[in-house]
């Protein structure tokens, strides 16, 4: 594995979730592909803490989940977001952005 | 929220769907990583083994995500719950043991404050107390009074601070269903709205009509629950019945619930208060018409609206006064004022049961201590358990919480049979218990059962923490090394004989308690009481409401009952009094005259009773000076007095009394010739301090109650005198009704001894509970240290120790044990005696509960400690015995 990874901050698995399945509904695996295509491979999510998030973003009902057939036709537990679930994600996104811009501020200037 | 609570639910009530929802979930994750690693070419082999790989921990993931459905707490307390009921029920013997021990001392202590709830604690059964109020009036000296009916008609018709205002007298009302039965009864007259407004349903029949208050329509009367159940047998069908009361027909309406309270406990029959019967038929004694006023609040409003309402309508009844007259103010109280200033009795009664909830609190202790001791006995057995689960990863928390929930189901169990023990036995300590606290009745309710269930638990939570502490603590390697070898170190076994101590201590505690109220009852009873009692037979009249309101018919009826009594068969002399000896005396403000004529009269509270010419020879009572009464002594002689010496020696130091006078102080006072002085007896207590008292003749006072003192000559003749007594007196009265008794009864009756009895009864079961319980822990814990010694006995015995060495072995630990444990519960009982009251209340002798020993008897000390050393070591024998007969080839071979 050539690109070096890096352990995911606290409390950011729940934002990268929420952001994948913005898109579109996904189960499990595909969104932990999702975020380590996209990330070229830096972030990688592991199933043991994949799922737990799942099942907590589910019960706080950001989350929905329903059965479903995925692309290779085995059955498979999608997940989309519910209404709450797309504020929740604004609400994180700002508080992510503002706090990487200040923080870039500070590498930056100081 | 309502989505996690349904996602949570869901997680608990459908478990095994979303369990394999969730293997299902992973095993997708699975193979799409597996083909995703044949897609880069992989063979299928090498894709398993990457995808694997790349999975990590399936179990760990599992667990984490039951984590994140909010709901594994209740899952694994369900999983141990089940876990422990499996463990408990592999080992009954130990099961059986335990939750032998919890349900005695739980049942104890359930049962225990079953009766300090409703004698102590809640002793206004009423609906929301702290509504209620009593009205009083005041004299002109500013003293509190039941207030008079036009005061009660005013407020009932004018305050508005009241949802309602009720009015209640006393009367004594006769029952008979024919001439030859009359029975004296109390009785309370009510207004109709009296028990609505208290909150008391009747639990047969039905309450008073608005319209049964109007003369000639009031011919109905109410039951109290003890009247119905002892003098009508508890008859289901009783309402409508038609009784014979005070020589009227009326009607049985209803009967009410079991405890109204102390305050009304003793009432036999309600009946419609209507003013004017009242005036004609009520407070015979006094001849002062009073109503009793109790009130509600109306909702929101305080006792200070309430009190300054009142008090308007007093003055606008009062009218225009002289300011030094302090008569006629309505004072508004709340309910519970009565009974924050309780009576002697109650207090004494009181101390009584407040000494049994401490000793059963104490047995609730030992109960404890010893299921705590079996318990560790137990972790020493299950270290291997332990030391695997904790080698598989689980977290000492994990392991606690598991060993925590084990004996809370245990000490729950208990809790609940104790339960169940404390229901059943509701007659038998509820019996010894009403000796403590008339009117107290033991019901396990609600309240109790919430107490009981707490205390299970704050028991089980605290007692289950040493021993699970204990037998978790971990150091791995040398765990599973020590479970192999079977040997423990020394740490638990400490624990284990601590807690034997301090269960020995407890019980020596308790022992000695109730070894000195033992000594004590038999120094009250053996304590010289001043008079004879052998063959006196007591008979006592009240005097039925009408008939006897002149004071020549009084007089002639005493007269002639005397005359007629001593001319009965089998007896040698009658006197009367209208208090017997243990029955106490009224007390008053005295005027004694002095010796020197220049010093004025001193003003002095002395207790005074009233007797007729034959009353101290039938007690063969000896006059020490002076003359007895004789039967000249009446109303229209001039008035005389008798002192007892304890009388003499106190006012007249030195002097003769005989001669000088006496009177009530009252305006103008009447001043009484003393003729005679009395030797000192006992008047409410055996063991009481002799205290001054006056004697007046009983012809001169006519009291509305009074008893005889009929001496017999043999005790056949006393049975006979009882059995023909009423019918004998039957020309004198027909409708007297005489309550009969010993004289000895008296004394058994007497204060000090109806509260030592039921608490040396409590105590001494108590007691043996305790020891009972001691010998289960000295047997356990002696039990125990053979098992975990057997190797190192089979040593001694290779080795050349003698059989008899190796007993010793044994015993001197459990002797070690039995003498801490007796040594420090001398000095916990040294501590706890400090606490039992010196000082009566009321007489002396009440609620005293030592008499004629120290606290620090040395004999009740040494029976006390000799008999646990005996029961400890009995217990330890059998172990003993065992140790004796282990054989070296198989104790080290076992290994």
């Amino acid at each position: 594995m050539s690109p070096q990874r890096i352990d995911l901050p606290q409390g950011t698995l729940d934002l990268l979730i929420l952001r994948t399945l913005a898109l579109e509904p996904q189960h499990g695996w595909a969104i932990s592909e999702r975020v380590q295509q996209i990330s070229s491979d830096v972030l990688q999510i592991q199933q043991g803490s994949l799922y737990p998030a799942l099942h907590r973003l589910e019960r706080r009902g950001w989350i929905k989940a329903r059965w479903g057939a995925s692309e290779n036709n085995r059955r498979a537990k999608y997940y989309e977001l519910t209404h709450s679930g797309r504020k929740q994600l604004r609400s994180e996104t700002t508080a992510w952005r503002k706090l990487t811009a200040a923080v870039d501020q500070i590498l930056e200037t100081a | 929220m309502l989505t996690d609570l349904l996602f949570r639910l869901r997680a608990i009530f459908q478990r095994k769907k979303v369990e394999a929802e969730l293997d299902d979930e992973l095993r997708a994750h699975y193979e799409h990583e597996v083909a995703k690693c044949v897609k880069a070419g992989m063979s299928c082999e090498e894709a398993k083994r990457r995808a694997q790989l790349a999975l990590g921990g399936i179990e760990q993931a599992k667990e984490a995500c039951r984590q994140a459905r909010g709901t594994h707490l209740l899952e694994t307390t369900w999983q141990d719950l089940r876990y422990a009921f499996r463990v408990l029920r592999k080992s009954p013997g130990f099961t059986t043991v335990a939750l032998l021990t919890l349900t005695l001392g739980i049942g104890a202590n359930t049962a225990i404050f079953g009766l300090v709830d409703s004698a102590l604690l809640r002793v206004l059964p009423f609906r929301q107390p702290e509504e209620l109020v009593h009205i009083w009036t005041t004299d002109e000296s500013g003293e509190t009074h039941t207030p008079s009916p036009p005061e009660f008609l005013a407020l009932q018709k004018n305050s508005t601070a009241f949802e309602q205002v009720t009015g209640a007298g006393w009367a004594d009302f006769f029952y008979g269903t024919d001439q030859s039965t009359w029975q004296n009864l109390s009785g309370l007259l009510v207004t109709a709205n009296w028990l609505p407004t208290l909150g008391i349903q009747p639990i047969l029949g039905r309450n008073f009509f608005n319209e049964e208050q109007i003369p000639g329509h009031d011919a109905v009367v109410i039951l109290s629950y003890d009247c119905w159940r002892n003098r009508f047998h508890g008859n289901p069908n009783i309402a409508g019945r038609q009784i014979a009361v005070n020589r009227r027909t009326v009607t049985i309406v209803g009967v009410l619930p079991q405890s109204l309270g102390p305050y009304y406990e003793e009432i036999d029959m309600f009946a419609p208060l209507v003013l004017d019967s009242y005036v004609k038929d009520g407070n015979l004694r006094a001849g002062i018409i009073r109503v009793q006023i109790a009130a509600r609040l109306k909702r929101g409003v305080t006792l200070e609206q309430a009190r300054s309402e009142t008090e308007v309508l007093a003055r606008q009844l009062r009218g225009p006064r002289a300011a030094a007259d302090r008569s006629g103010h309505l004072i508004v109280e709340d309910f519970a004022e009565m009974f924050r200033h309780p009576g002697p009795t109650r207090q004494n009664a009181q101390r009584g049961l407040w000494m049994a909830a401490a000793a059963a609190g104490v047995v609730l202790l030992i109960a404890c201590a010893n299921v705590a001791s079996l318990l560790l006995a137990r972790g020493v057995k299950r270290q291997r358990e332990v030391a695997v689960r904790a080698a598989l990863g689980c977290s000492r928390g994990r392991m606690i919480r598991q060993l925590l929930t084990e004996s809370a189901l245990l000490f729950l169990c208990g809790g609940g049979l104790g339960v169940l023990v404390a229901q059943w036995g509701t007659d038998i300590i509820g019996k010894a218990a009403s000796g403590l606290v008339p009117g107290t009745y033991l019901r396990i309710d609600g309240r109790v059962l919430t107490v009981s269930l707490g205390i299970s638990l704050l028991c089980a939570l605290f007692f289950g923490m040493i021993p699970a502490l204990q037998t978790t603590r971990t150091h791995l390697s040398e765990r599973l090394k020590d479970a192999a070898r079977n040997t423990v170190g020394w740490r638990p076994r400490r624990s284990r004989n601590l807690l034997v101590v301090f269960q020995i201590a407890l019980g020596m505690v308790l022992l000695v308690g109730f070894g000195l109220l033992l000594r004590s009852l038999s120094h009250v009873q053996s304590s010289s009481i001043g008079y004879d009692p052998d063959n006196v037979l007591t008979a006592t009249l009240r005097l039925p409401p009408s008939g006897y309101s002149d004071p020549l018919a009084r007089a002639r009826l005493i007269r002639e009952t005397l005359e007629r009594t001593r001319a009965m068969p089998g007896v040698e002399s009658t006197g009367a009094t209208d208090s017997l000896p243990m029955q106490g005396a009224e007390s008053a403000a005295l005027k004694i005259e002095r010796s020197s004529p220049s010093t004025p009269p001193i003003e002095e509270e002395v207790y005074f009773v009233s007797v007729s010419p034959e009353y101290f020879s039938t007690l063969r009572v000896p006059m020490l000076a002076g003359r007895a009464f004789r039967d000249s002594d009446t109303r229209a002689s001039s008035p005389v007095a008798i002192v007892n010496e304890t009388f003499a020696k106190q006012y007249f130091p030195g002097a003769n009394p005989v001669g000088y006078r006496i009177a009530m102080a009252g305006s103008p006072p009447i001043w009484q010739e003393i003729v005679g002085v009395v030797s000192d007896f006992r008047q409410r207590n055996p063991e009481e301090d002799l205290r001054p008292l006056a004697y007046f003749p009983l012809a001169q006072t006519l009291p509305g109650r009074w008893s005889m003192a009929i001496r017999v000559r043999s005790s056949a003749d006393l049975r006979n005198a009882a059995q023909s007594l009423g019918n004998w007196l039957r020309p004198v009265d027909p409708q007297l009704y005489w309550q009969l008794e010993t004289m000895k009864q008296q004394i058994y009756n007497s204060e000090s001894l109806t509260l030592r009895r039921p608490l040396i009864t409590l105590l001494a079961s108590f007691g043996g509970l305790a020891l009972m319980l001691a010998v289960v822990g000295v047997f356990g814990v002696t039990s125990y240290s053979v098992t975990e010694r057997t190797r190192e006995i089979g040593i001694r015995v290779a080795l050349g120790a003698a059989r008899t060495g190796i007993a010793r072995l044994v015993l001197r630990e459990a002797l070690l044990v039995t003498l801490t444990g007796v040594a420090l519960g001398t000095l916990g009982a040294f501590a706890m005696t400090r606490f039992f009251p010196t000082q009566g209340i009321g007489w002396s002798g009440s609620g005293v509960f030592l008499y004629g020993v120290s606290r620090t008897d040395a004999l009740t000390y040494a029976c006390s400690a000799t008999l646990l050393a005996v029961v400890a070591l009995a217990a330890s024998w059998i172990p003993a015995q065992r140790a004796t007969r282990v054989d070296p080839m198989v104790a080290l071979l076992h290994e």
